[in-house]
């Protein structure tokens, strides 16, 4: 198992290498610069020539790389130009902001999901389980931004439940959990969909198993069999899916942020991007591939864990 | 409904909810609930910003948004109030004048302090603020502002002159009242080293820098030490929100009480207002124009350009992209300024007929095929699409061709690529300032290549941009700026259509402060008058 | 009675006691009618712009109403069907025929070569997708193509991954160890044996991606990183709806009922195509 963990980590690191060369190279192939970007005409020839010089930008992408990975080895990521601020505050700064509010998404989604799709494998076909199957389908249809936007006008606009923006008072708990629960409902209603529909298939598949049939056959209630014996290995699939969702989702929480003016990473890359900030861009772009690596490779360690079958091929073959 | 009754019907519901549901749907139940913050406090101001802020130091600032907060924990010699004109007002001079074309002289108000204890404002402090701006060493973001700016001579405690090398006419409104004229305790800032970003070691307006936060809000404070009337308010809250939708979500939920909204949203909100509230629509100093490229073969004639400045129907841009609201504009110098031209050469509506006469004279076969390069804002979208439909009716057929907004700002630059060659017909705006020669000299032949797209040159333009500059002369100054529009007009390579508008929506409990072009002066909001 | 009729009779026959099946079925045959014959249903020109009869409600000349420019949105919405089917037909054929490829190989070929190939498909999935489109879209501009580039690159490794796995286990099989044994070449065996054992649940899955990919265009057109102006597609209509939803309710609700409508209908009828020929296949990736 070590030795699986290490070459496993090992392809993970290549990976995240990789991944981060060559969004580097890309993003210095678009056209535009810092600072004309963001001092429009006011920014000087030789204005741009400072600030490309401080951020490295003249010399050769291979050299520019280098010294990204070089002080990435030392724990520096760089100065936003702009700023005069560390990159890697700037990030850290934003990251707790998105991860709650993915973990929120993903925690309250699965909390409903999970029943539901419960329920609609117990009574299979029933008409509950097609009203289930179309909510969710349409669920998971509905753009994010869209969700977003009735919540707003409703929950915060007309009956003021929740506040509309921002991310709460810094410091204050429950004020910043208050802020998440609109953003959190519109980054994860897709996933209830998601989540239901997933439980449901393998609760189905583990319904017909052999264990359960003679646990029935033994008189046991259904309630028991279901929770007790059927969700635990139902879940296994699901929970897998979950780890390479959250993934990705550190991006793609974009939406909620922009649309709650909620900090994040997701704003953060996306600002950078629109901005050329490279600096910035690199170091939110180490955060949210890292995430994901990290997020796929906790998934197959779990994976291999569970099923020793997978361990022994992905050390032999893979 | 005074805010106070309208505070009494809002809490309790929000709060009963808070404590039955909420907190059982995110598992904390059990948890006391602090005053939540999100509610308007009286004596605080929660405004929008419309972006994030960089730096609050005049050498590294980048944009309006920064100079918004500045404005209001900064002192100018001069600045401008929310009197309706361009005239700037005295701010920590008791005194300012200019002696001639290149000397301009001051006197500081005594008793002026510096909070965090950097003790009373002088001469030397003027000295010090101005002269790091046009320092080489500190390769300043804004000089460009300080024009040709030489050095100030101290004469006593409080008093002094700025010396220029050349006439620079625009001195007083760009340098001296604008954003990079701050003054700091020299004592201050070079304790810290001679920059500084986020973290003003110092201020002496009536509010004081409390606390940034990257991507969500920069705090205000009343400034004890502030010698004049107090600050009206105990804090100001301005939140960096870029998405309009999101701040006009945030007004309606009471999260805000004043913030700039989006044109299209004026409308529903004046059926349908938002308690308490009212709107004000402001002409935004900003210049959008159909930038028309003389260099590229198929624009080669002027006949053809004249063509399409005629096509173009600019008051249908005003109903469909500005709902309207915006006004057709005269040139790039907005009214309210000097160098405005009452009249445009050309009809707001345009004249299909002389489009297509012209069209015919230069001989083109139609349907002629043009490229239209325009960024994603919706508003610039909308109005490329009216101008496709203005252009058709005279046979020309446009192509949109969007980019990305940075991708954009590329186009016409030599030195960033060769798309400037291809550039055809494109949608620009840029930002204006408090004189004319801001909004006026990008578009000399010294800019070819740079921000000059339409590739536009002519020496009586040229001539004039210097020659206005170095006049004091108002009315010269007036009449050769107009006259230098007339040229841009009379080239076929602009088609003028607004300086645009900036809708603001406030409580009626406050009475915002505003400069002629919309640009707020945070520093000069005050509840208003009879308000609880 | 041929093949082909049998395969016909066989879905019928299951879509009868399958409702939900069968509904996805219609929604997809409406869907397909409206968007291909949507020149001759449209009421209007949806490039028609009326200035002054903007963000209109729904009346007989328009029934859904205007959006900001005055033009028909259902003329708009029934023109926008074709944007998504076209989106999708040509990013999902492209992406799942290299992915096919690049799977086989994968699964089949030797193992230094899946080693490569696996990681570089796990570096493509770790992109942040919106950073990646947003670069993209710098590049080039925002327009039809570049979102169909931005889809085909960030599916290929999904289908991929699916079609190695299946590859894999379809290699230790009796009938592919005999064709080795008889010294079959590799490309033979992955055209013959491996292709048509792994095609046909693609295509199925394949089925289920068509609302992920028209979800993906709105999502892009949100960033106004979508198709260029004066095109309507479900996704920029969607957008503009969020922009004016104050003037009109009525664009969100254009633009979002048929992405709804193609969600239930592909999903519904892809899983019922799948419970009939693949019962056994459950989408491993997300």
């Amino acid at each position: 198992m070590g030795k699986f963990i290490f070459r496993r980590g090992l392809t993970s690191v290549l990976i995240l290498v990789l991944s981060v060369s060559l969004l580097f190279g890309m993003i210095h192939l678009v056209p535009g610069d810092p600072a004309t970007v963001m001092l429009g005409p006011r920014a000087t020839p030789e204005l741009r020539a400072e600030l490309s010089q401080r951020m490295g930008l003249d010399q050769p992408l291979v050299v520019q790389l280098g010294r990204f990975y070089s002080g990435l080895a030392r724990g520096d990521l760089g100065v936003d130009p702009f700023s005069n601020r560390k990159v890697r505050d700037i990030v850290l700064e934003q990251l707790p902001h998105t991860l709650a509010l993915v973990l929120v998404a993903i925690g309250g989604a699965s909390l409903l999901g999970i029943p539901l799709g419960c329920f609609a494998a117990i009574r299979r076909n029933s008409w509950l389980d097609r009203l289930t199957a179309v909510m969710s389908v349409a669920f998971i249809a509905i753009p994010s931004f869209v969700v977003a936007l009735y919540l707003l006008l409703w929950l915060a606009v007309k009956w003021r439940w929740f506040p509309a923006i921002g991310a709460g008072e810094a410091g204050n708990f429950t004020d910043q959990a208050y802020h998440l629960v609109l953003p959190a409902i519109a980054l994860g209603l897709g996933w209830v969909g998601y989540i239901a529909r997933l439980v449901r298939a393998s609760m189905l598949e583990v319904l017909e198993d052999n264990h359960i049939r003679t646990a029935r056959a033994f008189g046991l209630p259904e309630r028991t069999i279901v929770i007790h014996y059927a969700l635990r290995i139902a879940l296994l699939p699901t929970v897998t899916i979950l780890g390479l969702g959250i993934g990705t989702m550190l991006s793609s929480a974009l939406f909620a942020e922009i649309v709650f003016s909620r900090p994040g990473i997701g704003k953060l890359l996306y600002e950078a991007v629109l901005g050329r900030n490279y600096p910035i861009v690199m170091g939110a772009v180490l955060v949210t591939t890292g995430f994901f690596v990290l997020s796929t490779l906790v998934s197959d360690i779990i994976n291999a864990l569970l099923d020793p079958r997978l361990r022994e091929q992905q050390e032999g073959g893979s | 409904m005074t805010r106070k009754a309208h505070q009494r019907l809002a809490h309790p519901s929000r709060r009963d909810f808070l404590q039955h549901a909420s907190l059982a749907l995110l598992g904390l139940a059990g948890a006391a609930i602090p005053g939540s913050s999100w509610a308007i406090e009286k004596n605080r101001l929660h405004i929008r910003n419309y972006m994030d802020v960089h730096s609050l130091d005049p050498v590294s600032t980048v944009s309006g948004a920064e100079g918004l907060i500045m404005g209001a924990i900064y002192q100018n010699l001069l600045q401008f109030t929310a009197d309706g004109s361009w005239k700037p007002r005295l701010d920590a001079a008791e005194w300012f004048e200019q002696r001639d074309a290149t000397h301009y002289d001051f006197r500081l108000k005594p008793g002026q302090m510096f909070n965090n204890g950097f003790g009373e404002m002088t001469a030397d402090d003027v000295k010090f603020s101005f002269e790091r701006m046009v320092d080489p060493a500190m390769n300043a973001i804004n000089r460009p502002d300080m024009g040709p700016l030489s050095h100030v001579d101290v004469h006593d405690r409080y008093s002094g002159t700025f010396v220029l090398s050349a006439p620079y006419a625009a001195f007083i409104p760009i340098a001296i009242a604008g954003s990079s004229g701050s003054i700091f305790s020299r004592q201050a800032v070079t304790a810290i080293g001679g920059r500084f970003t986020s973290q003003p070691p110092c201020g002496s307006g009536p509010y004081a820098f409390q606390s940034w936060q990257a991507q969500r809000k920069t705090v205000l404070a009343r400034n004890p030490q502030w010698a004049g009337e107090p600050a009206p308010f105990e804090e100001l809250h301005i939140y960096a929100m870029v998405n309009d939708k999101a701040a006009e979500m945030a007004f309606e939920a009471g999260q805000l009480d004043c913030s700039h909204i989006s044109v299209e949203t004026v409308g529903p909100f004046e059926q349908a207002m938002p308690p308490d509230s009212s709107i004000r629509v402001i002409p935004s100093g900003r210049n959008y124009w159909l930038g028309i490229n003389q260099q590229n073969p198929a624009l080669r004639d002027i006949r053809v350009r004249q063509a399409i400045q005629y096509a173009v129907d600019v008051e249908a841009v005003m109903q469909a992209a500005w709902f309207g609201l915006a006004e057709v504009s005269t040139g790039p110098v907005p009214e309210g300024m000097i160098g405005h031209r009452p009249k445009a050469l050309l009809p707001p509506r345009g004249n299909v007929d002389k489009a297509r006469a012209l069209l015919k004279a230069a001989g083109v076969s139609l349907p002629l095929r043009l490229d239209l390069a325009v960024d994603t804002r919706p508003q610039n979208l909308a109005t490329a699409q009216v101008i496709q439909w203005s252009l058709k009716k005279v046979g020309i057929e446009v192509n949109i061709q969007t980019h990305e907004n940075s991708t954009f700002n590329t186009l016409g630059r030599e030195d960033l690529g060769a798309d400037w060659r291809k550039l055809q017909l494109f949608l620009q705006n840029f930002i204006g300032m408090a004189d004319p020669y801001y909004s006026i000299t990008w578009f000399i032949s010294a800019q070819l290549g740079l921000w000059n797209w339409e590739r536009f040159s002519n020496t009586e333009f040229d001539q004039l941009n210097d020659a206005a500059l170095a006049t004091s002369d108002t009315a010269e100054r007036d009449r050769m700026y107009q006259r230098m529009q007339d040229l841009m007009e009379e080239s076929g390579c602009y088609r003028f259509l607004t300086n645009g508008a900036m809708p603001l929506i406030y409580r009626n409990s406050i009475a915002p402060a505003l400069r002629p072009d919309g640009y707020a002066l945070f520093r000069g909001f005050h509840p208003s008058t009879g308000a609880s | 009675m041929s093949k082909a009729q049998n395969t016909v009779l066989r879905i019928f026959n299951a879509l009868k006691k399958d409702p939900l099946g069968m509904a996805g079925f219609i929604l997809v045959s409406i869907i397909l009618f409206l968007t291909v014959f949507a020149a001759w249903l449209a009421p209007h020109d949806p490039l028609e712009i009326d200035v002054y009869n903007r963000l209109a409600s729904p009346t007989a000349a328009h029934w859904l109403g205007t959006d900001q420019l005055g033009r028909d949105i259902l003329s708009r919405v029934l023109f926008g069907g074709q944007v998504a089917l076209k989106v999708s037909l040509i990013a999902i054929s492209v992406s799942m025929a290299i992915g096919l490829v690049l799977g086989m190989l994968a699964g089949f070929g030797p193992r230094w070569l899946d080693r490569i190939l696996v990681v570089s498909f796990d570096t493509v999935r770790s992109f942040p997708t919106i950073m990646f489109a947003l670069a993209i879209v710098a590049l080039t501009g925002p327009s039809l193509n570049t979102v169909i580039g931005v889809i085909i690159i960030t599916s290929i490794p999904v289908y991929a991954r699916v079609v190695r796995t299946q590859t894999q286990a379809l290699r230790e099989r009796d009938f592919i160890l005999a064709e080795r044994a008889m010294g079959a070449s590799m490309f033979r065996i992955l055209r013959y044996h491996v292709l048509p054992n792994v095609a046909a649940p693609m295509f199925i899955l394949a089925s289920m991606d068509v609302p992920a990919v028209v979800g993906m265009e709105a999502g892009l057109s949100f960033l106004g990183l979508g198709v260029s102006p004066p095109t309507a597609s479900w996704g920029s209509i969607l957008n503009d709806g969020y922009s004016y939803l104050r003037n009109s309710p009525w664009p969100i609700i254009a633009g979002g009922i048929p992405l709804i409508a193609v969600t239930l209908g592909f999903t519904f009828f892809g899983e019922a195509l799948r419970d009939i020929f693949d019962p056994k296949l459950r989408r491993k990736d997300p």
